[in-house]
């Protein structure tokens, strides 16, 4: 393959380039440095109105993004009536199978809706077929529920998933899917029309994502929750089954992924990377400071947990008069949450906390003592590594891939910080204190998140890994 | 479109016993065929006085053909109409917008007042009438295709009593009226066609007050249910279809050598116009059983049915309700037609030998003999329509009635060279086929209506917008 540039396609869902985050910085990171590679990104937006508002300035080596929008499945216009296309008993099988979402047949659906212009999502949803799947599982499957709220709800769970079926095949040389779901479906299709090699990259786990949503969601009635979460996992599941290599950012996530159904001979585990070079020219820490200062980098939104931050804050704030909080990062994303957390720092008057909006990450590093994550759910975050690499010592939720930052994979280097427990303010304040009020331990901890990130977590290891790997399936 | 119906069903609840049940179909059949007997009986005083007043059978036959072409004609060209008309005002009713009730009755009967000039104009224009008998007898079919708009709109909103007023009072009034006309010397064509036209006239005063009152007056285009026809003109056919078959055997005979002419241009035909006249009456029984049964019972398992779909019913909830519903309208199908099979029998012997005695020859005897029993059928199939029309089955109810129309006088024509004492076996054969069809699809709906209710909802509602949304929006409305 040397010297030959390969088509990549990436496929990603709800993020590159239209949302900035952990995931889109690193397709980011993915696209700029394999210059000698050339990509497609084809991209399941949730709403059409932000067609061609990218975030991101697109690397020259993208050749083409293809745009697909979710909300655009649901208001395609259609005068025509349910059409009845003849179809085989093995068709009607699989159709079956999908409504029950039991055992799916998956390549006779793809046969049967991928480029097949006489027979569109909308046709099987308004056609006899459908009802007669419908009929199925009202009789066995959910016999106690409202039969109309099994025939809508199916058909609004369908139309997204059909539709990205029934889109037109991409050419690539490998096809890569930055997680499960819608994005998992299109590069299972698009492996098996095309045969050519597939990999998913997960960066949370998309099941166990859904799942959490589902649950706490209002839109979902209670009896069909069951309903969307096997739907999301059977989607997980062929994604699984149809690639070639599943990758994971940290071991534990791996280990879910096999639970869930993956081939555990077809997982790996591709950490993050970061550049040291870009971090190199942060001051160190100083021995003696007057102010203790907390930052926490971070979009304010609610899975981020500011609010566990601000009480964690203000505890230790009765310790520490002399403790600075700021919150780094976006505050626009969920307006009303920001408020909310504006009012908590109000109704519990403490005092110097600031939102500081998006700033430059690296320039700012060096005015922090210690970077805090409170998230409720993590993959593996950029901000952790980025501290890490500018020798700051962290505090973090034991979420995701933190632990295995903090206290490392038993490579002997000792621990670069705190982790805690999940929403819990006094330990998290606990942890700040302790290094708040020894900064020679600051220091000590620093020293060990940069030696970690430069083993294990760089750019470069990163981009080489994924080298090795596309030439490995290519 | 249940109609008079509901507010008889009070009646059957309250009472119990025989003498009830009795008084109570009595007042159904008065208020349902009341306007037609009312209407009938007007025409035979009118008829009456003519030959108290000795004039010429000429004379009396212009009468009675002019009635009867006006009657005829207007029928055709509103009846096409009505289907379409009730499904607007329930709709109207349905989603809240009474007040563009009255603009869409302006509309209609503009549009019926322009088609009902030029082709009244066009009768009476080859006939030899005298100028003012031409201009009294355009008049009165404007006022009789008026009143059956209107009846129309009074009984979607079930005021069935003011419509029996209403000929009561045009009944009487032209009676007394025939008969001062008559009596001060005014000549006696002149005398009963104005009296009738008067009649009616006030029949058209009193309605028109009924409406205004019960519906606001409303502002707006009156042509805004044009744009309504984009979606519904499949009734404009199902209705025309409807009345041609139902007098297209008529014109058939009025057509061929058993033809009778009079006003030198225009023809009936007595062998065959008489016979039918009477046997079309003998179906009354089934049509009053059809509105105070089956409509009233079937309704409520038709509602029954929806009801279950929309308020979260189980799978097994809606297959129950399904077979009730089904079960509920088969039974009383059945019921509906026996009881109109034996009334057909009586009719076609007892009665048949009472038509005998008062004149009817022995022709015209076979043909009535036969025709009360494919009116029969010609019921039967009407009932299958308009329960398809419950279901919205546009489709079912428009082949259905295509296939009335044009094979009723299909088979009358083939028919023509059979004895003529047999020519209503072409009416007989043509209704009890369509009957049969519409039976079919009517089965064959039911058995399937879930694909029917559930594969033709767009995923999307979007408004039908075509020619006649366009047209409507030129005319300024919408």
């Amino acid at each position: 393959m040397g010297g030959i540039v390969v088509r990549i396609c990436l496929i990603a869902e709800g993020c590159y380039p239209y949302v900035a985050g952990g995931v889109s910085s690193w397709i980011q990171m993915l696209l700029e440095g394999m210059s000698e590679h050339e990509f497609i990104i084809y991209t399941i937006g949730a709403e059409s109105k932000m067609r061609g508002k990218y975030k991101y300035k697109i690397p020259s080596n993208v050749i083409k993004i293809e745009e697909h929008f979710l909300d655009e499945f649901y208001s395609v216009s259609t005068n025509k009536k349910g059409k009845n296309v003849r179809i085989s008993q093995k068709e009607q099988e699989a159709l079956k199978s999908l409504v029950s979402g039991a055992d799916i047949h998956w390549d006779v659906l793809f046969d049967l809706f991928s480029g097949n212009p006489n027979w569109t999502p909308i046709d099987f949803l308004m056609s006899n077929h459908y009802l007669d799947a419908i009929n199925v599982v009202a009789r066995e499957k959910y016999t106690q529920i409202s039969f109309l709220d099994i025939f809508w709800t199916i058909r609004s769970m369908l139309l997204p998933l059909l539709s990205i079926i029934s889109s037109d095949i991409v050419e690539a040389d490998i096809y890569h899917s930055v997680s499960t779901g819608y994005a998992g479906v299109i590069g299972s299709l698009l492996k098996y029309k095309t045969g050519k090699p597939f990999i998913v990259t997960e960066h949370g786990i998309y099941t166990r994502e859904r799942e959490e949503e589902i649950l706490k969601a209002k839109w979902v009635d209670v009896y069909f929750k069951q309903l969307w979460i096997d739907f999301f996992s059977s989607m997980s599941l062929l994604a699984y089954s149809k690639a070639d290599i599943v990758t994971a950012l940290f071991s534990h996530a791996r280990v879910l992924q096999n639970e869930l159904g993956a081939d555990y001979k077809k997982c790996r585990v591709i950490p993050n990377g970061i550049s040291m070079e870009k971090y190199k020219n942060v001051p160190a820490l100083d021995v003696k400071r007057d102010e203790f200062v907390i930052g926490a980098i971070v979009r304010v939104v609610p899975i981020k947990d500011i609010k566990t931050l601000i009480y964690s804050f203000d505890m230790v704030k009765s310790e520490m008069p002399n403790a600075v909080l700021y919150i780094i990062g976006p505050t626009d994303e969920s307006e009303e949450y920001y408020l909310e957390c504006q009012e908590l720092i109000e109704n519990l008057g403490v005092k110097d906390i600031h939102f500081t909006g998006r700033i430059n990450v690296a320039e700012w590093m060096g005015k922090l003592d210690v970077v805090v994550l409170s998230s409720i759910s993590e993959g593996q975050p950029f901000v952790l590594l980025e501290a890490m690499a500018s020798k700051r010592p962290v505090v973090s939720t034991d979420v995701g891939s933190c632990r295995e930052l903090i206290e490392g994979d038993n490579d002997n280097l000792g621990d670069c910080g705190y982790v805690v427990p999940v929403m819990n303010p006094s330990a998290m304040a606990r942890a700040l204190v302790r290094l708040g009020k020894d900064r020679n331990k600051m220091i000590e901890l620093g020293e060990i998140g940069a030696k970690r990130v430069k083993c294990y977590y760089t750019i470069e290891k990163f981009l080489e890994t994924y080298k090795e790997l596309y030439k490995e399936v290519g | 479109m249940a109609g008079v119906g509901f507010e008889l069903k009070k009646l059957f609840r309250k009472n119990d016993g025989y003498v009830n049940l009795f008084k109570s179909y009595t007042i159904s059949a008065i208020v349902i065929e009341g306007p037609m007997f009312l209407c009938i009986l007007m025409m035979m005083v009118l008829r009456e006085m003519l030959v108290w007043q000795n004039t010429t059978i000429a004379l009396q036959e212009s009468f009675l053909i002019i009635i009867t072409y006006t009657m005829t004609f207007s029928m055709i060209i509103s009846n096409s109409f009505m289907m379409f008309q009730s499904r607007y005002i329930s709709d109207c009713i349905y989603s809240k917008e009474v007040d563009k009730i009255i603009p869409s009755f302006y509309g209609i009967s503009c549009i019926l007042l322009i088609l009902g000039a030029i082709l009244s104009g066009a009768l009476v224009s080859i006939t030899p009438l005298t100028p003012i008998i031409k201009l009294i007898s355009m008049t009165q079919f404007q006022l009789v295709t008026l009143s059956w708009v209107l009846i129309n709109y009074l009984s979607c909103i079930k005021l069935y009593k003011d419509v029996v007023q209403g000929f009561l009072v045009a009944a009487v009034s032209s009676i007394t009226l025939g008969y001062i006309f008559l009596s001060v010397g005014i000549e006696p064509l002149l005398s009963v066609l104005l009296s009738w036209t008067i009649g009616y006239a006030l029949l058209v005063i009193s309605f028109l007050n009924v409406l205004f009152k019960y519906f606001p007056q409303g502002n707006g285009n009156i042509f805004a249910f044009v744009g309504a026809l984009d979606k519904y003109k499949t009734l404009l056919y199902i209705g025309f279809f409807m009345v041609f078959g139902l007098y297209g055997h008529n014109f058939v005979l009025w057509a061929s050598q058993y033809h009778t002419p009079v006003l030198d241009v225009l023809r009936y035909c007595m062998l065959y116009d008489i016979p039918s006249f009477y046997a079309v009456l003998s179906i009354s029984p089934m049509v009053i059983m059809f509105t105070v049964s089956l409509e009233v019972n079937f309704y409520e398992q038709y509602r029954n049915y929806f009801q279950t779909i929309l308020q979260g019913g189980r799978y097994e909830d809606i297959q129950n309700a399904r077979n009730e519903m089904a079960r509920v309208l088969y039974r009383e199908l059945a019921y509906m037609f026996e009881m109109q099979l034996l009334v057909a029998i009586l009719c076609a012997t007892l009665l048949g030998n009472v038509l005998e005695y008062v004149g009817l020859d022995y022709s015209s005897l076979g043909i009535f003999r036969v025709l009360c029993f494919g009116y029969a059928f010609y019921g039967l199939m009407r009932c299958s329509i308009i329960v398809q029309l419950y279901f919205d089955d546009r489709r079912g109810a428009l082949w259905t009635t295509a296939f009335f129309a044009i094979s009723s006088v299909f088979v009358t024509a083939v028919n023509l060279y059979i004895p003529i004492e047999y020519m209503g076996f072409g009416f007989a054969i043509s209704a009890a086929v369509s009957a049969t069809l519409g039976l079919m699809r009517l089965y064959w709906y039911i058995k399937n209506i879930a694909y029917q209710i559930f594969c033709k909802q767009p995923i999307f509602v979007e408004n039908e917008k075509g020619f006649f949304t366009r047209i409507s929006q030129k005319l300024g409305g919408m």
